[in-house]
């Protein structure tokens, strides 16, 4: 029995690993070898290495806290119409192309942005070029970050039961006491997840943090590899540089994983507890709340809103009639669906695993064994894209033919990127059906597919539409891959966007970037519809 | 979901096989790897491909990468099973390392005729076309643009460049400044650091920061505003010419020593730089021809054509280019 609910995960899991192992273990055989302990000696390396991780850890504790205030905020005042925004916000930030997002936040906060132009006119002393340097770096990372983070925390608190705010009313917990004894249990459960998750999505940021970070002194280590991978052409240190990035993202999370998972909390009647939350009412908390759609207004909402009106002022009306155009976007969506439905299926298996692992009554713990499910379902986010790119070109030459596979593995590479977003989407809910329903299948003798459809499906269907909608949104088209296996047939909407840009056509790019996120708010509204079912979104 | 999940993978193997052009059988196939905005429609790939077809009785194939360096790289790790026959787009900078590699051959063709900002007879590497870096402005924001690299250091103006790490016109940056101070390189670009508002990792980042109006110049090409006279009819972009020169941005071509019909890329090598494929160069890459005779669009005579080109050796170029980056890092690192 355990071995059926561990096998399909960790075979998931170990294809994951598998596959980005074997790929930089390829370039480094290419190489002749790889020399870790001379990338150690390097003072350059170990200084993009410690900015990297400062950076990193800053991006998430910032995301963090404005995160949790968001949630905290919309859990509060906002009902469920407010928590599907929320959600429609998150997944917009996630599937923005990087340097996209960049240039909203230039629009907003930059020498020329809103915010100096407000400045101006009002006599006050603007942000000049204050932007560019850490400042800028952490704004870009909790543009991306924050949403996901509040998306994931709404999550947790609407699932605190109902029970506990009624307790929490009548015993007059203050706004303090509240935090204490009724969200923070929930939040404690998926925090780590969450942190782990946004820190490799930063200590892996590459094209952001040298154009906000103001030059060279904010390079990560992915600009390193890039360096060593394309212009010296040291596929060696390529390979030792990378395989030095994801020991550092793997020991983060492997800390994570020790932090204590609490799976009592069940899933309340959505709704009922925001109304009857006793803080509600409380001075301090409609100061922090409105201080915090204050930031999240001027750090999410108007940098997206520079971008939506950037794309409705370029050239959209000629992108119809634009052959190259049209098939991206066919590309695109035919990537997204089939990506969508392998990735919740492979999402589903690690979930069930994990789940296996991680629940009192199964195996009860084994924190190691965690962790190494958690970075098999992430590990595509700390690999880089060039080196995993050459290595994956120089495993399949001579067996097949790299540019008629080229769909294929843009395709591989859009699941193992939105695997990450999709197993934490489910797998908190995942674990508590199991604590609450182990026992009464076990006792009804209810077990296999019977169980996937009686019970789970109906259960997880909500979360599931969430991750499957997300990781569609996700991949409209990675340009990681595609771009380094070249192929005349088979081009994404990302790519396009990439040459539009790269040739002048920065009109028609940014109008390709508002279609990106049209898209991705499409596949939102009907994937997560149909899967999630009627209440789907909540 | 097993409905969908059928739906989705028939699509997909739709998308996978969709035929490609039957070409006839004993014509053979002349791949040519190179960057992919050079390949795509609206670079000089397809008029290329066609022009030639036409006179080969052979099937041109363009295989588009990220840059040309990676078109390159892919060469080399594909060895003697490499498809291409001929890399184009390699920039004089990494001509060094190029000719180092040993993967590529002698093109065979005449480069005497040519004309170049500077002499080059290279065997292995022919040169296609050529412009200059240069800092770009917008005359309604800036009138009067600095003269110099002096000049732009002793500015108050806010720029944008490259990372040499990730970009070409970036590299070229370093080259140009180590080719105008030499050793007082690092005291130059402490001077001009001020300036620097910020480093993008690619040529469209910084250009869409300065379009947007946030930097007063950004480091790109002397031919950029040729672009927005010709294809958007707008001539307030344009390039300050600097007294101390401008380096060399050249574009070359190479057969590969793998190829099984070097015969028919050296041909092509012939076509690139004769009059028919140069006249497609000026309006689809943006770049100056090297054919003498190919006549230009009237926005090109209007550029700034630099007085003095500056462009280091080959193998000077290659044997420094890590040492001038370092130094490039540490001053900007401080």
């Amino acid at each position: 029995m355990t071995a059926a609910r561990l096998a399909p995960g960790f075979a998931a899991a170990i294809l994951a690993v598998g596959l980005a192992g074997a790929a930089i273990g390829a370039v480094g055989i290419w190489a002749g070898g790889v020399d870790l302990s001379a990338l150690m000696r390097d003072p350059y390396v170990r200084g993009v290495t410690a900015f990297t991780f400062r950076q990193a850890a800053l991006s998430t504790v910032l995301s963090l806290v404005l995160g949790l205030a968001v949630a905290r905020a919309v859990h509060r005042r906002a009902g469920p119409r407010g928590a599907r925004a929320l959600n429609l916000l998150a997944s917009l930030a996630l599937v923005m192309p990087t340097t996209v997002a960049a240039l909203g936040i230039v629009a907003v906060w930059g020498r020329a942005g809103w915010v100096a132009e407000a400045a101006a006119a009002l006599g006050l002393p603007g942000p000049e070029g204050g932007l560019y340097g850490l400042p800028g770096v952490l704004l870009a990372h909790v543009f991306f970050n924050a949403p996901l983070m509040a998306r994931i925390f709404h999550a947790a608190l609407a699932a605190i039961p109902d029970g506990r705010w009624r307790l929490a009313a009548q015993l007059g917990f203050a706004e303090r006491e509240v935090w204490r004894f009724v969200e923070w249990p929930a939040i404690r459960r998926v925090a780590p997840g969450a942190c782990g998750l946004v820190f490799l999505l930063c200590f892996t940021s590459f094209a952001l943090v040298l154009m906000l970070g103001g030059g060279p002194a904010a390079s990560t280590l992915e600009v390193a590899i890039y360096e060593a991978a394309r212009l010296e052409f040291d596929l060696g240190r390529a390979a030792a540089l990378s395989i030095l990035q994801l020991l550092c993202c793997a020991a983060v999370l492997l800390v994570l994983a020790r932090f204590p998972a609490d799976w009592s909390a069940g899933r309340g009647t959505a709704g009922l507890g925001a109304r009857i939350r006793p803080d509600r009412t409380a001075r301090a908390a409609q100061v922090t709340d409105a201080l915090t759609g204050l930031v999240a207004a001027g750090v999410v909402a108007a940098p997206l809103a520079a971008n939506v009106l950037g794309g409705l002022r370029a050239e959209l009306l000629g992108l119809p009639s634009d052959p190259a155009f049209r098939g991206a976007l066919a590309a695109s969506v035919v990537l997204g669906l089939a990506s969508s439905a392998i990735t919740c299926a492979l999402a589903w298996a690690i979930a069930e695993a994990r789940r296996t692992l991680v629940l009192p009554t199964r195996m009860g713990g084994r924190p190691g064994l965690v962790g190494l499910v958690d970075l098999a379902s992430t590990i595509y986010l700390a690999v880089p894209a060039i080196v995993f790119g050459v290595g994956l070109f120089l495993m399949l030459r001579g067996v097949a033919d790299t540019f008629a596979l080229a769909p294929l593995l843009v395709l591989a590479a859009n699941v193992l990127l939105a695997l990450p977003f999709a197993v934490r989407a489910i797998q908190g809910r995942l674990a508590e059906i199991g604590a609450r329903y182990d026992r009464l299948c076990a006792s009804l003798g209810v077990a296999g597919w019977a169980r996937l459809r009686l019970v789970e499906f109906p259960a997880i269907r909500r979360e599931l539409g969430f991750a499957a909608a997300l990781a569609a949104a996700l991949s409209v088209g990675d340009l990681g891959v595609i771009a380094l296996f070249g192929s005349d047939e088979f081009r994404t909407l990302p790519w396009l966007l990439y040459l539009k840009s790269g040739r002048y056509q920065s009109g028609e790019a940014a109008a390709i970037a508002l279609v990106l996120l049209a898209l991705s708010l499409a596949f939102f509204v009907v994937i997560e519809r149909l899967v999630g079912g009627r209440h789907a979104g909540r | 979901m097993s409905i969908r999940t059928l739906i989705a993978a028939v699509a997909l193997g739709a998308a996978l096989t969709a035929p490609a052009p039957a070409t006839a059988a004993d014509e053979p196939v002349l791949t040519i790897y190179t960057y992919d905005s050079f390949a795509s429609e609206w670079g000089p790939g397809p008029v290329i491909e066609e022009g030639f077809e036409a006179v080969c009785a052979c099937d041109v194939k363009f295989v588009g990468l990220d840059t040309s360096i990676g078109a390159f790289s892919r060469i080399r790790l594909e060895g003697e099973g490499t498809a291409a026959d001929v890399l184009l787009g390699l920039d004089v900078n990494l001509a060094g390392d190029a000719r180092a590699s040993g993967v590529f051959v002698e093109h065979g063709a005449d480069l005497a005729g040519l004309d170049l900002p500077i002499a080059w007879d290279d065997p292995v590497l022919a040169p296609f076309d050529w412009g200059h870096f240069a800092f770009v402005h917008d005359t309604e924001r800036l009138a009067e643009p600095p003269g110099s690299l002096e000049a732009l250091a002793a500015s108050d103006l806010e720029i944008v460049i490259q990372d040499p790490r990730s970009s070409t016109p970036g590299l070229g940056l370093v080259m140009w400044v180590r080719a105008v101070y030499g050793d007082a390189a690092p005291d130059y670009w402490r001077r001009l650091k001020p300036r620097i508002l910020t480093v993008t990792k690619g040529w469209s980042d910084s250009y869409a920061l300065f379009l947007e109006g946030e930097a007063d110049m950004a480091l790109s090409y002397t031919t950029s505003p040729a672009y927005h006279m010709v294809a958007e009819d707008r001539h307030n972009i344009r390039a300050a010419a600097f007294e101390e020169g401008h380096y060399l941005q050249m574009e070359l071509a190479a057969v590969t020593a793998a190829s099984d019909q070097p015969e028919l890329a050296r041909r092509f090598i012939e076509y690139l730089i004769g009059p028919e494929a140069q006249a497609a160069i000026p309006t689809t890459n943006w770049m100056f021809p090297v054919n003498g005779q190919v006549e230009l669009p009237d926005a090109f005579a209007t550029l700034v054509r630099p007085e003095r080109t500056l462009a280091f050796a080959a193998d000077e170029a290659a044997a420094n280019r890590k040492a001038w980056i370092q130094e490039w890092l540490e001053v900007m690192g401080e």
